[in-house]
This record gives C-alpha cells, sequence and structure tokens, in this order.
C-alpha cells in the first residue's frame, strides 16, 4: 500500500459539517467565546449576511450551536452559542486534520527518499 | 471560500480579545468610574480642608474653594451641592456606564466572555485589590480618629463605616467581573457615607484614598482602552463581503462624493417650525443645565459659562458633510472620527415626512444622536436606518442624494435578501 492510500481513511473520517470553511470559521469564533451576536460573528468572519444564516442553519441542525432571536427594544438580535457538541466536533476536527497533516508530511518525504533511492 | 490555519487563529483571537470587554475588562467605563470617585473624593476634601482652616481661624481659603464652598459644610447631610452630588453620581456612572457599553464596546456586537483559567486568575486579582483597598481605607479611617485624638462619638460610626468596607470584596464577587465594580463599589461607599451624614473630617482618610484609586481606575481604563482601539482597528480592516447580486438583480456602483447639509429655511412656515422647535431643544438641552448648573454653584458666570460650552460641544460634534463611497457613508464632525456605515448595515433611506421628523428626529430622544446637524430646516430629511440606529439628514443636494444613496441602499437590500445568493454561495 503507497503513503498516499494512508492518506484516503482519515480524509473520509472528517466531519464534513466542520470541514466547511465559512462553518469552520463560524466554529472558531463561537468556541472562543460564550455568546457570540449576528453582527459580530458576520464582521469576524467576513461572511454576508444570506451565507452565514444558511452556515449557522446547517449548524444547528447538525446540533452544534443553539441559535437565541430576541427583541432588543425594536430591532431583533440574533445571538449563537457553541454546543458541547459543537465544541467537541471542533477539537476533534482540529485533532484529524493535525494528523492528516503530518502524515501527508512524512508521505512527502517516502516519496522523495523513494525517488532518490 | 478558502481559509488557512493562520485565518483560523486570527478569528480565534480577535474574537477572545474583544470579548474581554464583556467581562475582564472595563476600558472607559472604569475611567469614567475612576473619575466619578476622584470628583466625589475632591469634593469631600476641598470642604474639609475650607472647614479645618476656618476652625483654625486662618482666612487662607483659596479662591476657588471659596467660590466652590461658599459656606463650608460641617454636616454632609445638610449640604444640599454636596449631598445632591452624592447621590447623582452614582447613577450618572450607571448610566454612563450602559452608554459606553452600548456604544464603544458593544459597537461590532455583544460577544460574552468564555470564563476560563486566566479568567478566574483575573477575578482573584481584582479580589485581592479590593482586599487592599478596604485595608486603605479601614486605615485612612482610624488616621483621621488619631488625628482628632479618638473622640468617643466617633468610634461607633467608624466602626460601622469598617464593617461597610470589609464587605467590599464579598459584594464584589457577585458582580460582574471587571474593574467596573471597584468604581461602583467606592462611589457607593462614598456617597453612603456623605449621604449618611456626619463630620467631614472623619472621612479625610477616606476621600484621599478615594482621589488615588479614583485616578488609578482613570489611568487603568485608558490603559485598556488602547488596547481595544487595536482591537477596533484590526476589525475594520477586515473586508465586508460585497458578494455581487444574483443576475438580473439591479446594481449601482458609485464614485466617492460628499453630501452637505442644507442649513437655512425653505420659507416662511419652514423657518417658524424650525424656530418653535429649536427653542423648545435649546431650552431643554442648554438653559435648563446651564440654570441648573448656575443654582448648584450659586454663580451666575457658572451658568452662563455652561451655556455656552453647552452649545459649542453641539456645534463642534454636529454632522458637517456625509461622503459617499462604494463602501457606504461616513458622518463627517468637526470633532470626533468619522462613523462609517456599510452599505450591508443600511436598511433604507428614504425621505421622512415634517411630523416624523419633529416627533421622532427633533423632539423625541430628547438628547440628540452623534449624527445631528443644525440645521433650520423641517423639509427635505432623509431618515437613513441601520441595523441598530436611525438618523436623519437634510442633503442641500437632495435630488443627487436620492439618486445616489437610496438607489444603492434598494440595490444592495435586494440583493441581500435575494434568495439566491445565499443558496448559491452557502454549498459546502
Amino acid at each position: 500500500m503507497s503513503h498516499e492510500d494512508n492518506l484516503i481513511p482519515p480524509m473520509l473520517a472528517l466531519d464534513r459539517v466542520v470541514h466547511e470553511p465559512a462553518r469552520l470559521a463560524i466554529l472558531t469564533a463561537l468556541f472562543a467565546a460564550e455568546e457570540v451576536e449576528f453582527l459580530f460573528l458576520q464582521k469576524v468572519t467576513t461572511l454576508s449576511k444570506g451565507n452565514l444564516s444558511s452556515h449557522t442553519q446547517k449548524l444547528e441542525a447538525a446540533g452544534y450551536l443553539k441559535t437565541t432571536k430576541e427583541f432588543r427594544g425594536r430591532i431583533p438580535v440574533t445571538t449563537f452559542r457553541i454546543t458541547k457538541a459543537g465544541r467537541a466536533a471542533l477539537e476533534t476536527y482540529k485533532i484529524q486534520m493535525q494528523k492528516f497533516t503530518e502524515n501527508m508530511l512524512r508521505s512527502g518525504q517516502g516519496n522523495r527518499d523513494q525517488t532518490k533511492s | 471560500m478558502e481559509i488557512t490555519q493562520k485565518e483560523l487563529a486570527r478569528i480565534e483571537d480577535l474574537t477572545r480579545r474583544y470579548a474581554t470587554y464583556s467581562r475582564s475588562q472595563a476600558g472607559l467605563s472604569a475611567a469614567w468610574g475612576g473619575l466619578c470617585v476622584a470628583l466625589l473624593g475632591g469634593l469631600v476634601l476641598s470642604n474639609d480642608i475650607l472647614l479645618y482652616s476656618n476652625h483654625l481661624g486662618l482666612d487662607g481659603n483659596p479662591g476657588f474653594w471659596r467660590f466652590l464652598w461658599k459656606q463650608p459644610d460641617p454636616g454632609l447631610a445638610q449640604g444640599s451641592f454636596l449631598s445632591s452630588i452624592a447621590l447623582a453620581l452614582p447613577v450618572l456612572w450607571l448610566v454612563g456606564r450602559a452608554w459606553i457599553q452600548r456604544r464603544v464596546y458593544e459597537r461590532h456586537g455583544l460577544v460574552i466572555e468564555a470564563q476560563t483559567p486566566l479568567n478566574v486568575g483575573i477575578q482573584l486579582v481584582h479580589l485581592i485589590a479590593e482586599i487592599a483597598l478596604a485595608a486603605m481605607l479601614i486605615l485612612g479611617v482610624w488616621i483621621d480618629l488619631a488625628f482628632w485624638g479618638f473622640p468617643a462619638a466617633r468610634i461607633p460610626g467608624a466602626l460601622l463605616s469598617n464593617a461597610v468596607v470589609l464587605m467590599l470584596p464579598l459584594f464584589g464577587r457577585r458582580m460582574v467581573s471587571s474593574p467596573d465594580r471597584n468604581a461602583l463599589l467606592m462611589l457607593c461607599l462614598g456617597s453612603a457615607t456623605v449621604l449618611a451624614g456626619g463630620h467631614p473630617e472623619a472621612l479625610l482618610g477616606e476621600m484621599l484614598c478615594c482621589i488615588v484609586l479614583g485616578l488609578g481606575l482613570v489611568a487603568l481604563g485608558l490603559f485598556t482602552h488602547s488596547r481595544f482601539r487595536k482591537v477596533k482597528r484590526e476589525l475594520d480592516a477586515l473586508p465586508v463581503d460585497t458578494s455581487g447580486p444574483p443576475s438580473g438583480a439591479p446594481t449601482t456602483v458609485i464614485e466617492r462624493r460628499s453630501f452637505a447639509p442644507r442649513i437655512l429655511p425653505r420659507d416662511g412656515a419652514d423657518l417658524a417650525v424650525a424656530l418653535a422647535i429649536a427653542a423648545l431643544q435649546t431650552t431643554w438641552l442648554f438653559v435648563l443645565p446651564s440654570f441648573f448648573a448656575g443654582f448648584l454653584t450659586h454663580s451666575s458666570a457658572i451658568g452662563e459659562c455652561t451655556f455656552f460650552v453647552l452649545l459649542a460641544v453641539f456645534l463642534s460634534f454636529s454632522v458637517e458633510k456625509i461622503t459617499v463611497d462604494q463602501d457606504g457613508l461616513r458622518f463627517h464632525r468637526l470633532f470626533g472620527s468619522p462613523k462609517f456605515l456599510a452599505w450591508e448595515r443600511i436598511v433604507e433611506v428614504k425621505e421622512a415626512p415634517r411630523n416624523e421628523l419633529i416627533f421622532r428626529g427633533w423632539i423625541w430622544p430628547p438628547f440628540p444622536p452623534r449624527e445631528m446637524t443644525a440645521c433650520l430646516s423641517s423639509i427635505g430629511h432623509y431618515r437613513i436606518t441601520w441595523d441598530d440606529g436611525y438618523c436623519y439628514f437634510p442633503p442641500a443636494d437632495a435630488p443627487q442624494f436620492e439618486a445616489l444613496v437610496a438607489k444603492k441602499v434598494r440595490d444592495t437590500q435586494a440583493s441581500l435578501h435575494s434568495p439566491a445568493t445565499p443558496a448559491a454561495s452557502a454549498q459546502p
């Protein structure tokens, strides 16, 4: 079995909900705080309102975040909070990605050694 | 959308630093609290010094104190000036703090800081600081007593004051964890002591502590605020997602352009309406505070100065022009940084009828917003509504403003609310 073959199973094991860059950015921001308002999340992730809504809905459906909608005066305010499952999913994803990167580097090194010999 | 490890680290770091201003950092609200505490301490101390010099029969009262205190107040609770200040300061501080939090530290939305071991450590440092503060205040009271030869009548009051001070760290733990609570507790303690009456000279040490610690809070607040400014600069520098509207949707490309406000009235009726409202606003915003300042200080000169200072502040901070470009609107004032509104934040720009302008723009809320203009016309004002507020602006060139700004906002909103945009770009 080649080095490249070893890379496929860990790649397939990645959580596809977290793996999407925009959702990864959202979860990372939520991971750093207890509660985050829509406005800040939009600013820090540089996503458009529509994209952010769509991705947070997907994350909520996966049980990774909790959304609270309330009115502050006449203004609707949406707040997000990462759940325990979301926190665990992000941590697992980070570990998986780190291992994957290490394997990839090793694989690259192995290929170079084979070429030399 | 592509994202790198570095960008993820940036998002995490920025969120974490911004969130600290909800709990463990105070910034300008601590500075404001420190200022209130130092002011209270300074007032009581100046009264003490004047009282003591009178007691010794000295006529060396500095002019400012003699001006401030026509008659030194031997029983603090009896003095209306100091009692009013002591009563008003904690309330003023709380109102000011809420305003600062909302307008400065939650400008990009509220983010609540997560409780981390570091956070708990910071709370511990605050607890130690509060214990040190309590020790200083207790020591201050007993130094005063020693100075006056431990009069028996003052011992129960001193013990009571010590008990209140010792409870300070206990109360502090239950409040929001930030230097703010130190300011609030010191302020409440100082105010309660003044309002409870008694002889001011016994408070000499306490008030000295208040001044020193108040100035310390001002320095700390300004320092932490300077760090927040860095966070804000980083946030402001982030690009705004201006992903184009779906095909077929209208779009407006605009060049940079400035709009000055219209100042003069359009006709006689317009002038009459504007003058009536201006008279009302002048009374409420300038005349009443000036009268109150003059009444409290027993000085008409102070009242007149207050009037002109308030008027100068109003004119200096009112909007002198609006700049429009591809990114959004900028409100320019003589002093203060221009307020920027990205197109995505603006919900609506619409010409407002006269009734709406008078009741929602000029009369209520009673304090005009930051984006106020010194305009004498009640016609041709546009209501600019964004995600957390609104204001009225009377462009001198209304047709051009309508053609550029209102249309751009309508197009942006249409593209944002079009169902094709999120669905097309949100696929994993």
